[in-house]
């Protein structure tokens, strides 16, 4: 085993999410209580783990904790190393950009942006800084804020192909591919009129069937239709952890079915999953399932 | 490296266009709201700039006439003392005289530094002018009142048959006006007064019986022929150091028993007639912005208020996809200057159709000298009129920016719920 092979051997054993003794109390009418007590759970890169429990039993309490939306009585969470109730507004809002990818329970789309405008939203918040352009110019490579998705092992789709310009897998076309620079011909001077961030977009789309949508606004889309945008939104910025309260729970069986393979995918990529639901058929797809009661989180049997 | 810097540049354009553009598109996105607020920053600028505008003009008109009233008496005949303090107000052209003896009569009185005379007469309608028009003989050797004001604009000798026209008179490309018949070679033209001098035309006293024939051939004869070279409409008099107004008019009424049943009108009196009259107006004027301002922040308050439960799920939907505090009071902010700068850009604009093209209606409707305040300085206004919008409507989103300062975004989004 040479020096690198161990090196990612040892990332993957790494967690990405560590979080300890974590308490978030509320009072109702009058008595506290906790909605969320004493919970330690680590997932680790490549992990897909669902929580399943009853409606108010804390499950989304303890994931908008996990992603710094509600800050915890008690306890900490770290993500990717750092622990975000140490960070500042903009060092959270940026972990929150960049590392995590969300998918809420509601509708969260902005009413007055276009689907396609909604899903690179999350591209769009932090810009490309004049340093950015020139490092990345230097080593050749696509400036940080348009592709998260440079690291060759995090982007190899399911079927094995790499970012490094080896060839996709020809069974595998709906795998979504990196962001690759192609050498100036003829052909590609239309292409490089394109914006690798729409392309992107667009390709999220795609794959989750909304792509025909791009130019719609959300008052037009079905709640399926939206609930998948939101996923494609969420996989924007190729985060290393992919939350997702009640991902299917607008979706019929074939869509459910598209956007699990494709949360899967990501897991397999070695994007951390973490799903909130009460649909059985979620449940097939997860490495580990937990059961949340009464704010206690418990390993289920599946 | 091309390749790089042109997927960069496309990036970058995307990321200019979403994120300068949401501001914008919220505001079209919801245009029952973005009228309402809009509608109110207009009237808030209209009332503003109009009222700013008024008082501004009043104020110069005012500074104005004080400029031009250079004398502490003005002996003018019997029953004309209203007719001649119209004349430094705004009022019509007339036509009143009594003869030279009197005037040098009057003249002898003690306490008189300076003495002056002069002689009105209205024309009919003439071509040069919309109204008709007051025309002034003065006599440039003994004259304190008009020279000065002259001064700055012609500094040589009014000779016999010339002009000086008032900023109103249309005076021809060849430099004349023509009245009765004749065409009159104009030397300069003054600038606004905001009073009926802006309508006069001033010649010296030996031009007057030329005057007087020309009008004789075209039109009914201004005055008697036998008068026209001995006509004065008023005495106009400086008092010695010492002496009062009121106390000179007493000398020249001991000098001789008709004299009291002369006309005596003390210009500083209507200044100061006039000044109280603007005070009350400027007063009024005051209170009614302020007014309209202090309700008009209310309303915006309350609107924008009213949209912080509306825009929850929108706040909370940014902070998840990772936007800063400071984004999202970037993103209020640009909405909220978007609506002060349109808004007072439409209030200026319509209280500017209105002022503008109506100067000088207002001027008579408001009995009051009126005088439109300098090009830089109406910009000047307009610029704070602007400026004053901005910050009224950010003002109004305050209210926004403190809920969307707290923390814990979700729980806000589930209140949304």
């Amino acid at each position: 085993m040479d020096s690198s092979n161990f090196a990612a051997e040892d990332d993957r054993g790494t967690a990405l999410v560590e979080i300890i003794d974590l308490t978030r109390s509320f009072s109702r009418r009058g008595v506290p209580f906790d909605a969320v007590s004493h919970v330690n759970l680590t997932i680790k890169p490549g992990e897909f783990v669902a929580i399943v429990g009853r409606s108010g039993n804390g499950k989304s309490t303890l994931i908008n904790m996990i992603a710094g939306l509600v800050r915890p009585s008690s306890g900490s969470v770290r993500i990717d190393g750092r622990d975000i109730s140490a960070l500042r507004d903009r060092e959270l809002s940026l972990l929150r950009n960049s590392t995590i990818g969300f998918v809420t329970q509601s509708q969260t789309l902005l009413a007055n942006l276009t689907v396609m405008d909604n899903v690179t939203l999350p591209a769009m918040l932090f810009g490309v800084s004049t340093e950015e352009q020139g490092r990345s110019h230097k080593i050749g490579q696509q400036p940080s804020a348009v592709a998260p998705y440079d690291s060759s092992t995090r982007q190899v789709a399911a079927g094995g192909t790499t970012a490094s310009g080896t060839i996709d897998d020809p069974y595998m076309p709906d795998v979504i591919a990196p962001i690759r620079v192609e050498k100036q011909t003829a052909d590609t001077v239309q292409k490089k009129q394109n914006n690798p961030i729409e392309d992107r977009a667009r390709t999220l789309l795609e794959r989750l069937g909304v792509g025909e949508l791009a130019e719609s606004h959300p008052r037009e889309l079905s709640g399926g239709e939206m609930k998948r945008v939101s996923i494609a939104r969420s996989l924007m910025n190729n985060p290393k952890l992919v939350i997702a309260d009640e991902p299917t729970g607008d979706l019929d069986q074939a869509s459910t079915d598209i956007v699990m393979r494709l949360l899967r995918e990501q897991a397999n990529n070695g994007t951390a999953v973490l799903v909130v639901t009460h649909d059985p058929d979620v449940l097939t797809w997860a490495d580990k399932v937990y059961r949340m009661d009464a704010g206690a989180l418990s390993m289920a049997s599946v | 490296m091309t390749d790089h810097a042109t997927v960069y540049d496309s990036v970058q354009h995307s990321q200019r266009r979403i994120l300068r553009t949401l501001a914008a598109r919220n505001l079209v996105g919801r245009p029952m709201r973005t009228g309402a607020l809009l509608a109110v920053v207009t009237i808030l600028a209209l009332a503003f700039f109009g009222g700013t505008m008024l008082t501004m003009n009043l104020n110069t008109g005012m500074a104005s006439m004080e400029r031009r009233l250079g004398a502490d008496l003005m002996v003018v005949p019997q029953n004309t003392a209203q007719k001649a303090e119209a004349l430094l107000t705004d009022g019509n052209p007339s036509t009143f005289y009594f003869t030279k003896d009197i005037a040098d009569e009057v003249k002898k009185a003690d306490g008189i530094d300076q003495a002056s005379e002069q002689t009105y007469i209205a024309s009919l309608a003439a071509e040069c002018c919309a109204e008709k028009l007051q025309i002034i003989g003065y006599d440039p050797s003994t004259d304190f009142v008009i020279e000065p004001w002259v001064a700055s604009q012609f500094d040589g000798t009014l000779e016999d048959g010339q002009m000086i026209a008032g900023a109103n008179v249309n005076v021809s490309a060849d430099g004349t006006v023509e009245l009765y018949g004749h065409k009159w070679p104009v030397v300069a033209q003054l600038a606004s007064t905001g009073t009926s001098l802006d309508n006069s035309v001033f010649i010296n006293l030996d031009t007057v019986p030329q005057m007087v024939e020309a009008s004789a051939k075209v039109a009914k004869r201004v005055m008697p022929a036998e008068y026209a070279d001995k006509a004065v409409s008023t005495v106009l008099i400086k008092v010695s150091e010492g002496y009062g107004a009121e106390t000179v008019a007493e000398n020249i009424k001991r000098l001789d028993s008709r004299f009291s049943d002369l006309g005596y009108v003390y210009p500083g009196g209507v200044t100061a007639t006039t000044k109280t009259a603007l005070n009350a107006l400027v007063a009024y004027l005051t209170v009614f912005v302020a007014a309209i301002w202090v309700m008009g922040v209310i309303v915006l308050l309350a609107v924008f208020a009213a949209s912080v439960n509306e825009r929850k799920r929108e706040f909370a939907s940014l902070r998840i996809l990772g936007a800063t505090r400071g984004m999202l009071a970037g993103i209020l902010l640009r909405e909220s200057a978007l609506i002060g700068l349109i808004g007072g850009a439409f209030g200026v604009g319509l209280a500017s159709l209105a002022i503008f093209p109506f100067s000088a209606l207002i001027g008579k409707q408001l009995q009051l000298p009126y005088l439109q305040a300098s090009v830089p300085t109406v910009l000047a206004i307009m610029a704070v009129t602007l400026v004053c919008s901005v910050a009224i409507g950010v003002a109004g989103s305050l209210a926004v920016l403190v809920r969307i300062g707290r923390p814990e975004a979700y729980l806000t989004l589930r209140e949304g719920e």
